[in-house]
């Protein structure tokens, strides 16, 4: 039987005979077996990756924002690049766990675990960037309004301010809905602890989960309402990170289709690093019957859908561009493509609308080295999106006599690779110590759930 | 069917389009009657252009949910290659629409200048012809396919098959050609103005206006027949909520493109703007705000509203309305001030629903209302929202 093409008749969504047991001993194995020696020299090294993060945003505030590459007409450099990209990134996981789930898409229980906790920790990495890109640091409390009960009104009309709202309620709400989804499986975890600090551990956080109906009732009920806020949310995000340029009247950055354009942009940057890391824990776990081929297809699909509607935004910009007949428009698209930053435009281009152009191809699409390839570079063209935005806007303004050329410094490089160690730590925790993939949902579409699974057994000879 | 209900709809057909003609003959030389017809003929195109996505749509997630609700829909797309007949009027009237076609104005207008490489009749006649064939292409080819499974029982998984991996190369030319037919009927009506996001925008208002119109023609339909099995109630709420979601996105692509250019108020946008803030239309656009938006986001959002056929109904009917609304909103602030709607324009709407309500009905008793040999029909019986 064909196990993996989804034609007309559905495939199952966990390969390989496997009973309930073999579910849960498949997904706790990490938890309960000894840390391995690469999750020790991991850990080790992303810590202390992150450690030079912390030491760079320590040089920062002693120096003072002089130490950035800044300049005059580029004003605003890597701390939004770094800041808008760590957030694209976070929106696969409250996508897949919230928008799938209210479409019934079942085989988001594979993946919805893993891209959730990726949303969580991408989001601490973006929430790091305006903290302290702000110069005067001691000042940093003025991001929320709390200046009013002095009597100093912060710039309600700003979209930067939205955005400390709009980025703190995303981050509240998917860690809920994060952890909700996680505590039937706590319970899991703490009924097999086989020490005492560890049942105490996960029975701390389970809330006393006992699995009963009634409970199970509560809990569904909580998961949709959850998933039903959290949609609105996603979208709402990026389409207000977007404000951050569009409000403005610059040509390149003014531009209505920004906000869902943004957020096409973010999901596929968001799937594109499930992807990565997918790939890499599914082999090293052993989970490749639970995470199958036909899921990766499926986000590879993903891929293909929201690289091309970024590509289409890229299109209509350039067409509108011209078609405005306004110089200034044209200029900055022109310059875009043809001026000193070239490159980072096509290296854009090249990796956000040509290479997810190969998923068209089904042996492409389920192939796991052109997939892995692929992903990565979409990861770095997502970079550069945010960087052609954001630079070649800038660095040619009205007044010729001010252009300049942004170079970041080694610190701003370093701030941001700091940035992926404190990801990478925080991940690496969660592969060690929280169940992966959601026990609870996965047990719940395999084709033993079905009450009547045995029956069409004998009666259809094992055919599902 | 009776032989007499297909003469009826025979005469009614014939009689819409006489109606039609005369209109024509007596105000082919007016502007009011081409942007009258204009308005109707993108409000009846929006709803299969509409419909044409939502199928395309089902066949690329390979959705097991739609089969019951997808026929009416399925007639509605293929109501496609007739619009490309229904376009031809407009092309007498095209120096009424198009300041663009207008020589005195290029000469003394820099920018028209500039745009004339984009804006000229032979390019327009082109474009034109290219959104036809796409448009009648994917509307009768998939509308062919799915009744040819209805007589073919043993080739109907191959069918299905193959319309799902036609698909995704379907839907990229709809995208394509909808955003630049929006382009040029509604953005080069003024052509100093520009949006990148009103692609998105016309595409938005298709799927409201063909989900209202899908959620209609069921409910409609299972009161006729009294026949709550297929399409059940869970089949109208898995409808609903897909409407309610695109009621939404609607409202969230006007937001954007109006929000952002209130925000940054360079002329250049808000010159669009502001004919359609000011008297009249100042006030038509708060009745979009609020019926397009506020009222479905709270009436429509409960589950109770959602299942219960009077609220569907309502708000079916209320966005359906609100829809020819937001049209007349893009269209005709560009000729008048006054929002009021004339006599032409009302006959011209009825003429347009008599021959496309007949046609309808036509081929909704012609051909079955199940389609029976669907693949995924069983699998959406057994649809059902639990919580």
């Amino acid at each position: 039987m064909n196990t993996i093409n989804e034609q007309i008749h559905r495939v199952p969504l966990v390969l390989g005979d496997k009973s309930f047991k073999d579910v849960t001993d498949a997904i706790a194995r990490p938890a309960e077996a000894k840390a391995p020696k690469w999750w020790v020299v991991g850990v080790l090294f992303s810590a202390s990756v992150a450690c030079i993060l912390f030491a760079m945003i320590g040089y920062l505030i002693w120096d003072g924002v002089g130490v950035w590459g800044l300049n005059n007409p580029v004003g605003w450099g890597f701390a939004i690049v770094n800041f808008v990209f760590w957030v694209g990134i976070g929106h696969a996981g409250t996508l897949i766990s919230a928008i799938l789930f209210l479409f019934k898409q079942k085989w988001r229980t594979s993946i919805n675990r893993f891209a959730e906790a990726m949303t969580i920790f991408a989001v601490i990495c973006a929430g790091i960037f305006p903290g302290i890109h702000v110069g005067r640091i001691w000042l940093a409390y003025y991001l929320f309004p709390i200046p009013n009960s002095m009597a100093m009104w912060p710039n309600f009309k700003s979209a930067l301010l939205w955005d400390v709202f709009a980025v703190s309620t995303y981050f509240t709400v998917s860690l809920l809905f994060w952890y909700v989804g996680l505590i039937p499986d706590l319970a899991t975890f703490r009924d097999r602890a086989k020490t005492r600090v560890k049942r105490l551990a996960y029975g701390f956080f389970a809330l006393g989960w006992s699995g009963s109906s009634r409970q199970w009732i509560n809990y569904e009920k909580a998961y949709l309402i959850l998933a039903a806020i959290a949609t609105p949310l996603v979208l709402s995000v990026h389409s207000i990170v977007s404000f951050d340029f569009a409000t403005s009247n610059l040509p390149g950055w003014h531009t209505t289709i920004f906000p869902p354009y943004f957020v096409a942009g973010a999901i596929f940057s968001g799937f594109a690093m499930v992807l990565t890391l997918l790939i890499i824990a599914r082999k090293i776990f052993n989970l490749e019957d639970l995470v199958t081929i036909r899921h990766l297809e499926n986000m590879n699909k993903f891929i293909l859908a929201t690289g091309t509607m970024v590509g289409y935004a890229y299109a209509m910009e350039f067409f509108m561009a011209w078609y405005s007949g306004n110089q200034y428009e044209a200029f900055a698209f022109v310059n875009r493509a043809f001026g000193p930053y070239a490159w980072a435009y096509w290296i854009m281009i090249s990796c956000n609308v040509i290479s997810p152009q190969f998923f068209w191809f089904r042996s492409l699409r389920t192939s796991i080295p052109v997939m892995f390839i692929i992903s990565i570079f979409v990861n770095i063209g997502m970079w550069f999106e945010r960087f052609v935005i954001t630079v070649t806007s800038l660095h040619r303004d009205f007044l010729p006599s001010s252009w300049d050329y942004y170079t970041p410094t080694w610190v701003d490089i370093m701030t941001f690779v700091g940035s992926f160690g404190l990801f990478f730590s925080l991940f690496l925790l969660f592969l060690k110590f929280l169940p992966i993939i959601s026990i609870a949902e996965v047990k719940g579409v395999m084709a033993i759930a079905d009450p009547h699974h045995y029956e069409s057994h004998t009666k259809k000879g094992g055919q599902l | 069917m009776t032989k007499t209900l297909q003469q009826q709809l025979k005469l009614l057909v014939l009689g819409g389009l006489g109606l039609l003609g005369i209109m024509f003959s007596l105000y082919y030389t007016t502007t009011a009657f081409y942007v009258s017809y204009l308005v109707v003929f993108l409000y009846g195109l929006s709803i299969s252009i509409g419909a044409a996505f939502l199928l395309l749509l089902m066949h690329l997630t390979r959705a097991g949910w739609g089969v019951p609700v997808k026929r009416i829909p399925e007639h509605f797309m293929s109501f496609l290659p007739l619009f490309s007949l229904f376009l031809i009027p407009l092309l007498f009237g095209l120096d009424h629409l198009f300041i663009w076609l207008n020589p005195v104005e290029v000469a003394g207008d820099y920018l028209l200048q500039k745009k004339a490489p984009y804006l000229n009749l032979p390019f327009f006649i082109i474009r034109n012809a290219l959104y036809c064939i796409v448009f009648s292409t994917v509307g009768y080819y998939y509308w062919r396919k799915s009744l040819e499974q209805d007589s073919n029982p043993d080739a109907a998984a191959k069918i299905t098959a193959s319309l799902q991996k036609k698909s995704p190369v379907a839907i990229l030319f709809l995208s394509l050609a909808t955003s630049f037919m929006a382009f040029d009927w509604i953005m080069s009506l003024y052509p100093h103005w520009f949006s990148t996001i009103l692609g998105v925008n016309f595409f938005a208002g298709c799927m409201v206006a063909a989900l209202s119109c899908t959620i209609l023609g069921y409910d409609i339909y299972r009161l006729m027949t009294k026949s709550t099995t297929l399409p059940s109630n869970e089949h109208m709420h898995e409808l609903s909520k897909l409407f309610y979601g695109f009621i939404i996105f609607w409202s969230y692509v006007s937001f954007s493109q109006y929000f952002l250019t209130w925000y940054a108020n360079i002329p250049e946008f808000t010159q669009w703007y502001y004919p359609r803030l000011t008297g009249e239309w100042g006030t038509i656009f708060y009745v979009l705000a609020i019926g397009h938006f506020v009222l479905p986001l709270f009436g429509f959002m409960s589950r109770h509203v959602k299942r219960h056929l009077v609220g569907r109904l309502f708000f079916s009917i209320v966005i359906l309305a609100l829809h020819y609304l937001d049209i007349r909103y893009a269209v005709w602030p560009n000729f008048t001030t006054s929002s009021h709607i004339s006599w032409l324009e009302i006959l011209i709407m009825i003429s347009f629903l008599i021959i496309l309500t007949s046609l309808l009905i036509n081929k909704i008793c012609r051909y079955a209302i199940i389609p029976t040999n669907d693949p995924r029909l069983e699998e959406s019986k057994h649809v059902e929202n639990a919580i």
